[in-house]
């Protein structure tokens, strides 16, 4: 089973990666591309890019890494100033569609030239709070409640292999149930101060 | 809303339900690792195999990959193996806190019960206390009704007094209507064309003519 990419036709389309003066087009240009970027994410199952527009699609049989650029078309050799890459990452920060590896509010910053680290960052195709609804339904479903749970088990277990969540990275995990322990309804358990499982009633 | 939300406790079964998950996800990567890397290895021998076809059996690094191939898959035998005893531990606990639990709610039922049971005993005090009372109370309502002298003589006499009365209201006629007793049967006389009443009449007619006056 292999994964592929769902490009729309107007990824081929050459303006759609030079950033538009005229500021509704503009507004209609970012949507497209935050479409583009969530929809393949949500396919693929990739759950990080970095800060240049980076993703790495494993291949689950052979385990294989491909790493490509979403703001570069080889095909067409077009690719997206960083100054509008980041006016992408701005709005889908502003929309939550966007994370920080810590949870803590992404600096973006305006200034072109300032790619310093190799930054990645989350890809949320489904907020955080749905996130947090779906894995709680799958605790109901699963009737997994009132038992310790591990996260490994829960993005990394065949059982779970067919689930929204399967293969999500724990960090992220960690943040969508952090939402859940607020709410009252779970607590995590540490092992070596970091946190690796959670109990949800 | 101002209520403290009440935290969730963490039991030691908890923490020891934890550490055997733990051991079983650690058992579980290294199965998925040694999986790719068989696969691999695999893949390489078969490589070899091919760009060797005449020397491949004497080639040493080919030997020593199947060796370690065959290694990891004993390695793997024995991961499942302990996946299964850690499986089977995490079981019955799981079944074990539900029969702990059954037995806490055969507990508490237990007790439940007896509380119940001595209230009963009280009942039948309560009972036999009520009786009393309604016995009690049925004498003297007797008691009450026997109490007046002479009230049996009244009846005789309220009596008498009643048939004085309806004499007076209903006075008894003076005429003396002639009885039906005696008669015979109702006849129809087909050839004078008169019913049997009609000949009674008749006859009734005589005998009052007759009688003297």
């Amino acid at each position: 089973m292999t994964v592929h990419l769902e490009l729309p036709a107007i990824y081929q389309f050459p303006p759609l990666f030079t950033r538009q003066p005229n500021k509704s087009i503009r507004n209609k240009q970012i949507e497209t591309w935050i479409n583009i970027i969530l929809t393949n994410c949500e396919q693929c199952k990739i759950w990080t890019i970095t800060k240049q527009g980076d993703m790495k699609i494993i291949d689950p049989d052979t385990q294989q890494v491909t790493t490509f650029n979403i703001f570069h078309n080889t095909e067409i050799d077009r690719s997206c100033s960083p100054i509008f890459i980041n006016e992408i990452w701005q709005m889908m920060q502003k929309q939550g569609q966007l994370l920080n590896r810590d949870g803590k509010d992404l600096k973006i910053s305006t200034d072109s030239d300032e790619l310093q680290t190799d930054e990645e960052f989350y890809i949320l195709w489904k907020s955080l709070e749905l996130w947090a609804n779906e894995i709680l339904d799958w605790f109901e479903r699963t009737t997994q409640l009132n038992k310790v749970v591990t996260f490994y088990e829960i993005v990394s277990s065949e059982d779970n292999f067919n689930e929204s969540f399967y293969s999500m990275p724990e960090p992220l995990l960690y943040q969508i149930l952090k939402i859940l322990v607020k709410r009252g309804r779970a607590t995590m358990l540490k092992e070596n101060s970091k946190y690796v499982a959670i109990k949800v009633i | 809303m101002g209520q403290k939300n009440s935290k969730i406790q963490i039991t030691e079964t908890d923490k020891a339900v934890l550490q055997l998950k733990r051991s079983k996800d650690e058992i579980h990567r290294f199965t998925k690792r040694t999986d790719i890397l068989i696969a691999s290895e695999k893949e390489q021998i078969k490589r070899l195999i091919k760009n060797n076809p005449t020397t491949y059996k004497q080639n040493t690094k080919i030997r020593l990959l199947l060796k370690r191939v065959h290694y990891q898959e004993h390695l793997l035998q024995q991961a499942s193996d302990q996946l299964i005893n850690l499986e089977n531990m995490l079981v019955n606990i799981e079944f074990k806190l539900i029969e702990s639990q059954f037995l806490t709610g055969l507990k508490k039922g237990n007790d439940i019960l007896t509380k119940l049971n001595k209230e009963f005993t009280n009942i039948d005090e309560v009972i036999s206390d009520a009786q009393e009372q309604m016995a009690y109370q049925n004498e003297i309502n007797d008691a009450l009704a026997n109490s007046v002298v002479g009230v049996n003589n009244f009846e005789d006499e309220i009596d008498k007094e009643l048939d004085n009365l309806g004499h007076e209201i209903n006075p008894p006629s003076k005429l003396d209507m002639p009885t039906t007793e005696g008669l015979p049967a109702f006849e129809y006389d087909k050839e004078a064309n008169i019913t049997k009443p009609d000949i009674v009449a008749e006859k009734q007619k005589e005998e009052r003519i007759q009688l003297p006056s």
